[in-house]
């Protein structure tokens, strides 16, 4: 009976679960976050676990990452949610018979281009973590004034012919620009694709910084979002690689296989820089 | 007549709040910081400094009545003659958040946190030192500064220096030359006292002496695995802004002893597997140590660091060749600027240099570029060396940042990538 190793990845707006077993991925869920970090994280793992007939014991270790990722108590490992990124493209990247040499990502409060070597380690990233521009919280906010569902902005944004153009990334003033625009009667579905134009403008400035090699995989939630992924290739001149079905969940997957890696190869080395200092904070603060 | 009375009770009461806040400050940092016990004992005395800072503790700019404190900005102000005029520098560039909400008062938004945080201690009565200084010398190294000493012109004696740009052609020299003679002379005016080829000589061996133990000092943090944290290191130099010159240099002899020990013994902080790291960029002063905290407390160590308040502050020596009072005034000029890394000088080399020649020394694996929000210089220096650590293969992670502590954890998210970043390349290689 082979091992079984689990990931999480405690973003801001939801939390993902993944297991794998030493050479599959067996399966994921995703969950909002809420504000009690560890029971969300135990319940989704639960839920998984269960899913596929196993027990909690039969995981032989727990990565977790993302912001939250020192605040769950069952955890063997944390690991930074760049290193889980990359871990899980290159993996879905193998799988689709790719090599992997830039990351973009979208979360819920940031976004990361990330470029790798030939041997797929890290070689530079970017991260915008100073505001909520550019991020999955922009595209919230803009649903909930338009009066849309999340999932459906991404086709009513294919549907424009020419988007408007949006100057303010900034959330809280493109939530002003946007309801003047609509004020004005312009078209929802133009409005939204000027939207996706100005997010996907501010990721390829950072992925210009970082430089873009191809293959460019795609992740993070707001993936699934065909009108953005099509801004985002216009906006930097590539293709972009969307895991099939998964880009909400690649960096769980990521932490998952870190598992798996130690418990199979061992750690790094035999002594590990151990956090000289533990983080104090004793419950969850960091979601908005 | 009433409103006047109030007026200066607030002030007052702004400056022991703000007194109080940089004290629970120290008090936290300090929390952190003993909680490690890989610590070299020696290491209490230069706490005992900081550990004073707000009170005006026993070791921090402690004078005799009567004897004259000149106050000392950027690394170009030449202490040895400060020293043989019998006064005593103190240098004022400063780390404390909490005076800088005084600071903005005088500063635009841009300005860089630690001009304004030097402001609010200049303009308000938070730490003693302050407002000891007889003179403060003020050399135009970034525009910051050079405006700051017009702003204190009103309030204090301010004199500046006038630090040339070109540094290696031959007007500028005898220009600077210039500007150390009339620094020579402020000195004389402000303590009344002449500088002699004597009391300049005995200086300069003074100032000498403490730079043997700093060179120790540097040769030693380079041992695998690190013998002392980083962050030490940066505490250490940076009290000698505020020590006596020689006590201090008794102190960190103290402290050599013990690292070599340490080496030779196989005690250290930090094992054989931490990411070690080159720490450069905007100058980083107690009790900012929030970049080097989070490195350390993530496994990483700092091995080496290029900053003007640490390595190149002290590590270049006053040569002169005869000992005339001429000779040694040429001498005192040229160690403060020919050798300097400052990014306000026309070119880069010196900096360059350095930092590939730590690099090799201390084995550094990857390069942290800090950059003070609104510190031009450093800013407009970054891509250079980028395209540098590119071409030499060092990876370099670049933090801007400033010194309130809202942006700590986003910075830990990106400084823990960058030291998986190391160990997963150590791997690979």
């Amino acid at each position: 009976m082979s091992g079984f190793f689990g990931g999480l990845d405690i973003g801001s707006a939801t939390t993902k679960a993944a297991i794998v077993s030493e050479d599959a991925v067996l399966g994921h869920a995703v969950v909002a976050t809420g504000v009690h970090c560890d029971e969300t994280a135990r319940n989704l793992m639960n839920q998984v676990i269960e899913a596929h007939g196993l027990q909690f014991g039969d995981l032989k270790g727990v990565t977790t990452t993302g912001y939250g990722r020192r605040l769950v108590s069952f955890a063997t490992g944390t690991i930074s949610e760049i290193t889980a990124n990359v871990r899980g493209a290159v993996w879905y990247g193998q799988q689709g018979g790719r090599q992997i040499r830039t990351i973009i990502n979208i979360g819920g409060q940031d976004s990361k281009v990330i470029s790798l070597d030939e041997q797929g380690v890290t070689k530079n990233f970017s991260m915008n973590d100073k505001c909520a521009a550019g991020t999955g919280r922009f595209l919230e906010s803009l649903a909930r004034i338009l009066e849309v569902n999340l999932t459906e902005l991404g086709d009513i944004a294919l549907e424009a012919e020419v988007p408007i153009r949006i100057n303010s990334t900034c959330t809280v003033f493109a939530e002003s620009e946007i309801i003047s625009l609509i004020a004005r009667g312009r078209k929802k579905s133009e409005i939204v694709a000027g939207a996706h134009y100005a997010i996907a403008n501010r990721l390829a400035r950072m992925a210009r910084r970082v430089g873009v090699v191809d293959q460019v995989f795609f992740d993070g939630g707001p993936a699934l979002n065909r009108g953005l992924v099509e801004a985002v290739e216009n906006e930097i001149a590539a293709e972009l690689y969307v895991p099939p079905d998964v880009p909400q969940v690649t960096t769980a997957v990521g932490a998952a296989l870190i598992a798996r890696d130690e418990y199979l190869y061992g750690a790094e080395t035999d002594e590990l820089p151990k956090a000289r200092r533990m983080n104090r904070e004793a419950e969850c603060n960091l979601c908005p | 007549m009433k409103a006047e009375d109030k007026k200066p009770s607030r002030r007052e009461r702004l400056a022991k709040k703000i007194k109080t806040n940089l004290s629970m400050t120290v008090r936290e940092l300090f929390e952190q910081i003993d909680e490690d016990r890989s610590r070299p004992k020696a290491m209490a005395y230069f706490d005992s400094i900081f550990k004073n800072f707000t009170g005006g503790g026993e070791n921090v700019v402690q004078v005799p009545e009567g004897q004259k404190v000149i106050g000392t900005y950027c690394v170009f102000v030449p202490e040895e003659l400060v020293y043989a005029a019998g006064a005593h520098p103190v240098r004022l560039c400063a780390g404390t958040y909490e005076s800088s909400e005084v600071g903005e008062e005088y500063l635009p938004d841009v300005a860089c946190p630690m001009v304004k945080s030097e402001m609010g201690l200049e303009t308000m009565p938070i730490l003693d030192f302050y407002q000891k200084c007889d003179l403060v010398a003020l050399p135009g190294s970034c525009h910051w500064k050079l405006k700051m000493a017009e702003m204190l012109e009103e309030r204090k004696p301010v004199h500046v220096l006038d630090v040339p740009r070109i540094k290696e052609r031959e007007n500028s020299r005898q220009y600077w030359l210039e500007e150390v003679k009339n620094f020579k002379a402020a000195v004389e005016k402000t303590t009344g006292t002449r500088i002699t080829r004597k009391t300049l000589k005995g200086a300069i061996r003074t100032v000498q002496a403490a730079q043997v133990e700093v060179h120790r000092f540097f040769e030693l943090r380079k041992a695998i695995p690190a013998p002392i944290l980083g962050r030490d290191a940066l505490a250490v130099m940076n009290a000698y802004f505020y020590d006596d010159v020689s006590r201090w240099a008794a102190a960190l002899a103290e402290l050599n002893d013990e690292l070599e020990q340490r080496i030779a013994e196989g005690v250290h902080v930090a094992p054989a597997s931490s990411a070690r790291i080159l720490l450069t960029g905007s100058p980083m002063v107690f009790p900012n140590w929030k970049v080097p905290m989070i490195i350390e407390d993530l496994g990483g160590v700092l091995v080496a660091d290029e900053f003007c308040t640490s390595q190149r502050y002290l590590s270049d020596m006053v040569a002169m060749d005869e000992g005339t009072l001429n000779d040694m005034m040429m001498a005192i000029a040229e160690r403060y600027v020919l050798p300097c890394s400052c990014p306000m000088f026309s070119n880069t080399l010196e900096r360059r240099d350095k930092l590939l020649q730590l690099i090799e020394e201390a084995q550094v694996e990857g390069v942290i570029y800090h950059i003070l929000k609104g510190c031009h210089p450093y800013d407009i220096e970054l891509k250079m060396m980028e395209k540098l650590m590119q071409d030499k293969g060092i990876p370099m992670l670049k933090i801007e940042t400033d010194y309130s502590p809202q942006d700590v954890e986003q910075l830990r998210t990106r400084i823990e990538a960058f030291q998986e970043t190391l160990r997963g390349r150590r791997r690979v290689q």
